[in-house]
């Protein structure tokens, strides 16, 4: 159950039953998996047997359930996806039993809620949805710029779209923005501790964190600018720009029908990114370098997992002044002492990207060994594809993103951005020689077996896929790629 | 094409003489780009300029050996900006003291780091940069037709700050 989840039920129902609840139907081995049921209270409980979803319940549950019935492409008679378990909500239901052979109840039971995490755990939905939304004849695919004007897009982009109610934009909202830590009892911001009874202190443990994680970076950082220096050290654009057309193909065969950009080029919008961090350096003042220092040292800070944990186990919330002071003063002194591994780690780091020239920067080192090379490979083809779909986000999406709270906009941008990757993902089948060839390139080998390695996705995909089963996933595509936000909560 | 008064803008531009520097004449296109001796890629990129950000389309152009690469973003096919990342200009920012004060300095995101005053602005000279190393290094110069500073902020300023992945060294 998620932090806001819990929250909503202890005021609703008291502390006792929340702490009952939560232990009865979240984490007992038989859990939801789809990112938009997981974490639901009363889908839990219809996936564990314990309170099917009939007529006459009402709520954000039945929303999640008709939006899942209306993706699946059930027709729901009546008002449509309304959040009443009402008698076309139970025609949809019996229809979706029919359809998978169980038992035709017109409830969300045990096995109606399994049947329904199975599909959406897998991505097959997506696909077909981004593929054809209306069902029905779909659209040319748009000219490589083409950004549709509001109200433009052809429509069967925008069929099975619908405008969302109050509550469903305020629980969309919810999901988009991951929940600030709040305490589970009193549902109040944690108080902060910077010593914990076991004598654990807060300023020790993220110093030594920090540390660690720094001297990792370095240790992978540190050989580079040798090995740069030697012969034959950095894989050929010709083989990454090979690798950027498949990437291109593999979404454009997913989302074509919604926006196309051209693909990525060396020089044009494809960069190496030593090479432009080392330029850039080279321009900056000491106080500007330090800038950067600080700011490596804050990115662990936000991203590393253990901090995290140490985050909550001492109540932290970055904002507060108390705490402020004290991660301040230990990025500030970790940045000075460490500021030429730091610039070095920032030259070193894998990639970045430009949102306003559409424009990425790749390390290029090459691998030891074949195997490690093709993974390299695929790795870049994962970058890429998740790069290419960044792009083909509408200026009005882009806008809404970057003007959101910081939590919000990370999940508009990246936690979309992956869920969108997921899908192109699932698609792909890296064993296909013809793909293998482009991908791997020089390193292929056809004795041996793909192994690209598990796809690496944001925490924030899971929130993304969380708003776009409220909203339908319809609704995602139509905010994405159309700039019609509304449709996803936004104004 | 719109001839001469282009292909000069052009070229000071590529060559960084803005003794005279008046901005872009309006009306050039690519052909005008050309002519002035740039290279231009034949395939337009979807790139984000202004705000509220809009969707504008560039083509990656070579301005000549000395000048090197740079971006002409166009709109109904004439050419309304021109942008170089990290451009040589021989005297570095100092170069830019021709143009007389800026009428606007600005704090700006670039890469991920804040600059204090440093995006520069001569919006009716039809000219801006991004200046970093305590003022003496070109980050980043924008030649556009001269437009009032909200018009320019509104159409054509583009954002200069970097997304870092997630994937480190």
């Amino acid at each position: 159950m998620t932090p806001a989840g819990a929250l909503a039920l202890q005021r609703r129902a008291g502390n006792r039953v929340t702490r009952v609840v939560l232990a009865r139907k979240l984490h007992d081995g038989h859990d939801l998996k789809a990112p938009r049921f997981a974490g639901d209270v009363e889908l839990e409980a219809a996936f564990d047997g314990e309170k099917a979803l009939k007529r006459g319940t009402s709520g954000m549950a039945v929303v999640k359930v008709e939006q899942a019935l209306a993706d699946f492409g059930i027709p729901l008679p009546g008002p449509g996806v309304d959040g009443n378990f009402d008698a076309g909500t139970e025609t949809a239901v019996k229809d979706f039993q029919h359809r998978m052979k169980i038992g035709e109840t017109g409830e969300v039971d045990a096995a109606t809620m399994s049947e329904l995490d199975r599909i959406f755990t897998g991505r097959e939905i997506d696909r077909l949805l981004a593929q054809a939304p209306g069902r029905a004849a779909t659209p040319a695919p748009p000219a490589p710029l083409t950004e549709y004007a509001r109200g433009s897009a052809p429509a069967a982009l925008t069929a099975g779209t619908r405008t969302l109610s109050a509550p469903e934009r305020t629980a969309v909202e919810a999901a988009l923005t991951p929940t600030p830590t709040v305490d589970p009892v009193t549902g109040l911001p944690p108080v902060f501790k910077p010593k914990l009874k076991s004598g654990e202190e807060y300023e020790k443990r993220i110093r030594k964190r920090l540390e660690e994680v720094l001297d990792g970076q370095w240790s992978r950082a540190s050989g580079l600018r040798a090995k740069r220096a030697k012969p034959d050290a950095l894989h050929d654009w010709k083989d990454i720009e090979r690798v950027a057309e498949q990437a291109k193909d593999a979404v454009d065969k997913v989302f074509g029908t919604w926006a196309r950009r051209s693909a990525f080029k060396q020089g044009k919008n494809l960069f190496d990114r030593w090479d432009d961090q080392e330029a850039k350096i080279a321009a900056m003042s000491a106080g500007e370098k330090h800038k950067i220092a600080v700011w490596r040292v804050e990115k662990v800070f936000r991203t590393d997992d253990d901090i995290k944990q140490f985050n909550k186990e001492h109540g932290v919330r970055r904002e507060r002044k108390a705490e402020k002071t004290i991660i301040d003063r230990v990025e500030k002194k970790i940045a000075k002492a460490r500021e030429a591994q730091l610039l070095e780690i920032h030259r070193a780091w894998g990639g970045s990207a430009d949102p306003a020239t559409a424009s990425v920067f790749l390390q290029r080192f090459k691998e030891t060994t074949p195997e490690g090379n093709r993974r390299f490979m695929w790795r870049t083809f994962q970058t890429l594809i998740h790069e290419y779909i960044h792009t083909l986000s509408h200026s009005r999406y882009h806008a809404w993103a970057d003007r959101s709270p910081d939590e919000r906009g990370h999940t508009l941008r990246e936690g979309m951005t992956d869920y969108f990757t997921k899908t192109v993902w699932n698609t792909v089948n890296p064993q296909d020689p013809v793909l293998r060839k482009e991908v791997e390139g020089p390193y292929f080998d056809a004795k041996v077996a793909a192994n690209p390695p598990a796809l690496n996705t944001y925490d924030e995909a899971v929130d993304a896929e969380r708003a776009a089963g409220l909203a339908g996933a319809r609704n995602a595509y139509a905010a994405f790629f159309l700039g019609e936000i509304e449709l996803l909560g936004g104004s | 094409m719109t001839g001469p008064a282009c292909q000069a803008a052009f070229a000071a531009y590529a060559r960084r003489d803005f003794a005279a520097w008046t901005g872009l004449a309006a009306g050039c296109d690519l052909d005008d780009l050309r002519a002035a001796g740039a290279h231009v890629d034949p395939e337009p990129v979807a790139g984000r300029l202004g705000s509220p950000v809009r969707s504008a389309p560039f083509y990656a152009v070579v301005l000549g050996e000395a000048a090197g690469p740079a971006r002409a973003w166009v709109a109904d096919e004439t050419v309304e900006l021109l942008d170089t990342e990290l451009p040589a200009v021989p005297g570095g920012a100092a170069a830019l003291a021709a143009l007389g004060p800026p009428a606007v300095r600005r704090a700006a995101r670039w890469d991920v780091i804040e600059l204090d005053d440093g995006e520069w602005v001569w919006p009716e000279r039809g000219l801006a940069a991004l200046v970093g190393g305590d003022g003496t290094h070109v980050l980043r110069l924008l030649a556009f037709v001269p437009a009032p500073l909200p018009a320019y902020d509104e159409r054509l300023r583009p954002g200069f700050g970097a997304r870092e992945f997630r994937a480190g060294p």
